[in-house]
């Protein structure tokens, strides 16, 4: 057999009903390059329309690309992908995790994980490099994902990678995860191996991923990036002080090094300093997320920063908080950004200060963390805390629940912002407690249950983006219609970051338009923040390539929290970053002739079979109207205000009918429909895929 | 190695050094840290220096010469540090939020300036603040605050009113709700 560079050359494929345990060649997914790529082929060749997400019919697929594991910075992204249950028509969706499985995976030599069928008992997956079993998880069943992460350890020894799903998923709670790493997760897809009874994934590899180039080059190419290119989480070019090496600064910059901020719990503290650019070796202490978000005084209880294999940016703020003790937790925490925010915002009446001054949001942000890690609960990026918000605040949760149930809930806790309420929450989302518990169903299904209102649906304070119960995730706020846009494309939130990244840099809007201009042919795809202009063909060129680029990172597998390298930290390359750095790096790994415009091509296709999966899922090319629709608060907030004026975000509803027209045009799908035509199909390698779509008429 | 040679090396080391950590330097405490009295000779390392450290001087209204590398200290910081050093706060407040407001755009959080390398005391800030209210050639600086009582500066030669405020509630408030 050749030897296959990139790749690991195969595909595991389980079947949970026969217990059948095959492999295939990656050749049939090469063109799809991998990870989301892989997901979405096998969705669209083999699911049928009409699964539910729960149904044995229905399948998961994990999957790593062709950089996972190969050393490049940022690349251990595990992509899963299946139907979503939280989502109103199961549509396909896909949901991410870090932490150090996929790269274990591809050691273990596979690109991906297809998981089919239904098992009769729990049953969990063990993969030591070529032999592959099912184990009974009779054991594990009913356990957090803590503890069942510790005991399939206990199993395979530490160097094993694993994945798994809490209580949640076990008890088919839609907004629930799959965790690798104890908090590297993925939401929205773990009640898919609950009703698989597929309890854990465990990976143990000792292979490596081979790559055509000499070990050489790519370490000379990992030097570039890491001394030129990379700066801290989400790719902030500029620290958030002032610095004698900073031509800029922005506080909002998540390059928080600075001098005299420490890793407070470490042995010896550890001071971060200041980190320019230039040392590949002190990238990790640009990021001290645990400040950034849990306020001042977690910086005393900073054990270090963490992070998945192979990222030099260290996002993970692990902590050791004593006090969390009192609620029965852990009191060993990792985690970031959303993990820690949303359960900040179930806090609806807001968190007060526990132990000393100062501590309310890390008690309440970290204690929740917890508790939604080990259950193993998603947010819906969190809409939880604002679906249960609306409920309370209204009335509404008054008139479901029983009075008994009602008043059985601690309310008093959260109106006194004590953060032991979470306790309570959480728990009761676990394990379906009462009528209580839909809230775990996801936003559509509740509203729909409780009768929510326009008064909700359309309310700018809780920034539903869709009809299909998303919320909105660098949307209009991020970019105007190019961030809009974005939003509407896909059956979730919207998980790109390439946009902004960009936007948010921390560089002067000047700076931002002249590398606009040089990308995509106009300054004018990039507006002021809040002073938007009228939408443009160089946003639509902009909306489009930050959405092919998330989903080819999504593919490769790259972070797309920190790719693509749109700008630099140096004033001497005058902030420009490397957009072709990707395929420099598929170049070397592969040894195969890839370009900037080759990998851009795939991510089209891959991003354009999601589309024509979606269409042939809801069964109608109109995604215009069915699929891409906004809720009323994007053009009616701020009602003094117009459109197009400074200091407001509001949209304008005929501009953004001309904004997706704009943008269909330029993915080159129906203008309008928004349903991909079969030229394009065809162009892509579709072909198939519009034979399909065509015999189902549902080909424009 | 030769003596010259040390003198240079300790002279690379000492600027690099001042600069890096946010520091100008004159030549008299260049004498002093590398213990040679001897000017001319100093004088002419640091004229060979000019180069490879992109060595580069400002004066203070005393007229008093201070070295920075470029290498390793922007233009912009080392004049924030001159006028630090003309004890010209009153202006530096102001040119700074005018610049902030007509590049970024954005109004800027007055507490930037309690952080290096201001470092000025909340007292002398709010003196500072309130001169800034009573003169006229300061009239274009505005305030605005965000919902959670942070106080920003913004110049309304650049920026209006309503949208200043909008941006400082983006900056302080509206940025963290998605992150």
């Amino acid at each position: 057999m050749a030897v296959s560079y990139g790749w690991a050359g195969k595909v595991l494929r389980v079947n949970l009903t026969s217990g059948k345990i095959t492999t295939e060649d990656i050749s049939k997914y090469k063109d799809f390059v991998g990870g989301m790529g892989i997901g979405y082929k096998v969705m669209y060749d083999e699911v049928p329309t009409g699964t539910h997400p729960h149904a044995p019919e229905n399948k998961i697929i994990f999957g790593v690309g062709p950089l996972t594991g190969t050393g490049a910075p940022c690349s251990s992204r595990t992509n899963i992908t299946s139907l979503l249950p939280s989502n109103p028509m199961h549509l396909v969706s896909d949901s991410h995790m870090g932490g150090n499985f996929a790269a274990t995976l591809k050691y273990a030599g596979y690109d991906g994980i297809i998981i089919e069928g239904q098992s009769a008992n729990p049953v969990w997956l063990r993969i030591e490099d070529d032999k592959v079993s099912l184990e009974d998880a009779s054991g594990l069943w009913g356990n957090g994902i803590s503890d069942t992460t510790a005991m399939v350890a206990g199993e395979m020894g530490k160097a094993a990678s694993i994945a798994a799903i809490g209580q949640a998923g076990e008890n088919l709670v839609n907004l629930s995860v799959i965790m690798n790493g104890y908090s590297h997760s993925a939401g929205g897809h773990g009640s898919i191996l609950g009703a698989k009874k597929l309890k854990a994934i465990g990976v143990l590899g000792t292979g490596s991923v081979k790559i055509a180039s000499t070990g050489k080059e790519i370490l000379d190419l990992n030097t570039y990036m890491m001394t030129e290119l990379i700066g801290a989480n989400n790719q902030h070019v500029v620290p958030n002080t002032p610095q004698p090496w900073a031509e800029f600064d922005a506080k909002g910059s998540r390059w928080t090094a600075k001098k005299g901020l420490y890793w407070g719990a470490a042995e010896k503290p550890i001071e971060t300093g200041e980190i320019p650019p230039g040392n590949e070796n002190t990238v990790g202490f640009r990021t001290m997320k645990a400040v950034f978000d849990l306020g001042p005084i977690a910086e005393k209880y900073t054990k270090r920063m963490g992070g998945c294999q192979s990222c030099p940016i260290r996002c993970f703020s692990q902590l050791e908080i004593p006090q969390l003790k009192k609620y029965g937790v852990s009191t060993n925490v990792s985690n970031t950004c959303m993990g820690f925010h949303s359960p900040g915002g179930v806090m609806i009446k807001g968190a007060k200060d526990q132990f000393e001054e100062g501590d309310a949001n890390m008690i309440s942000k970290s204690l929740g963390s917890q508790l939604a890690d080990d259950y193993g609960v998603w947010c819906n990026y969190g809409l939880i805390g604002k679906d249960f918000k609306h409920g309370y605040e209204s009335g509404i949760l008054k008139e479901v629940l029983s009075e008994e149930e009602y008043n059985s809930i601690p309310f008093d806790l959260m109106e006194a912002g004590d953060p032991a309420f979470l306790v309570d929450f959480y728990r009761r989302i676990t394990f379906k407690e009462g009528e209580f518990s839909h809230l775990g169903e996801g936003t559509y299904w509740i509203a729909n249950r409780w009768n929510y209102g326009d008064d909700f649906w359309h309310n700018a304070a809780y920034g539903i983006w869709s009809p299909l119960g998303f919320p909105k995730h660098h949307s209009s706020e991020a970019g105007a219609q190019v961030g809009a846009l974005i939003s509407c494309m896909f059956n979730r939130d919207s998980q790109s970051h390439t946009h902004m990244n960009l936007i948010g840099s921390g560089l002067p809007t000047d700076i931002l338009k002249d590398i606009s201009e040089e990308l995509w042919g106009s300054g004018d795809a990039i507006d002021f923040t809040a002073n938007y202009t009228p939408m443009n063909e160089y946003k639509a060129k902009f909306a489009k390539w930050s959405i092919i680029r998330n989903v080819l990172h999504d593919s490769l597998t790259l972070c797309n929290w920190m790719w693509p390298m749109t700008t630099s930290p140096l004033k001497e390359r005058n902030y420009r970053g490397d957009t072709a750095l990707e395929a420099k790096y598929m170049a070397l790994v592969t040894g195969e002739n890839y370009t900037e415009e080759s990998l851009d091509l795939a991510g089209e296709r891959i991003f354009t079979l999601h589309r024509a999966l979606t269409v042939k899922q809801m069964g109608t090319m109109d995604m215009r109207t069915k699929h891409d629709g906004m809720m009323d608060w994007i053009f009616d907030m701020d009602p003094d205000k117009k459109a197009f004026t400074e200091g407001t975000i509001k949209m304008d509803r005929d501009d953004m009918q001309l904004a997706l027209t704009m943008f269909y045009d330029e993915m080159g799908w129906d203008k309008d429909l928004g349903a991909p035509k079969r030229e394009t199909l065809e162009r892509l390698g579709l072909g198939y895929v519009a034979d399909d779509l065509k015999s189902l008429n549902l080909l424009p | 190695m030769e003596k010259d040679q040390y003198l240079i090396e300790d002279l690379t080391d000492l600027l690099l050094e001042s600069s890096s950590t946010g520091k100008l330097t004159t030549l008299d405490e260049i004498l002093i840290a590398l213990e040679n009295d001897d000017q001319a000779i100093v004088e002419s390392a640091i004229e060979s220096l000019q180069e490879e450290l992109d060595l580069k001087t400002l004066k203070d209204k005393n007229g008093q010469v201070y070295y920075y590398s470029g290498k390793e200290m922007t233009d912009k910081y080392a004049n924030i540090l001159i006028r630090i050093q003309d004890k010209d706060m009153l202006r530096l407040v102001a040119s700074t939020v005018r610049e902030e407001s007509r590049r970024y755009p954005r109004p800027t959080y007055v507490n930037l300036f309690t952080i290096p390398p201001y470092n000025l005391t909340e007292e002398e800030l709010r003196d500072i603040l309130l001169e800034l209210s009573d003169e006229e050639e300061f009239n274009d600086l505005k305030f605005t605050e965000s919902s959670n009582g942070v106080s920003f500066l913004y110049s309304q030669t650049h920026l209006s009113a309503g949208y200043a405020s909008y941006l400082a509630e983006w900056q302080e408030v509206g940025q963290y709700e998605i992150p």
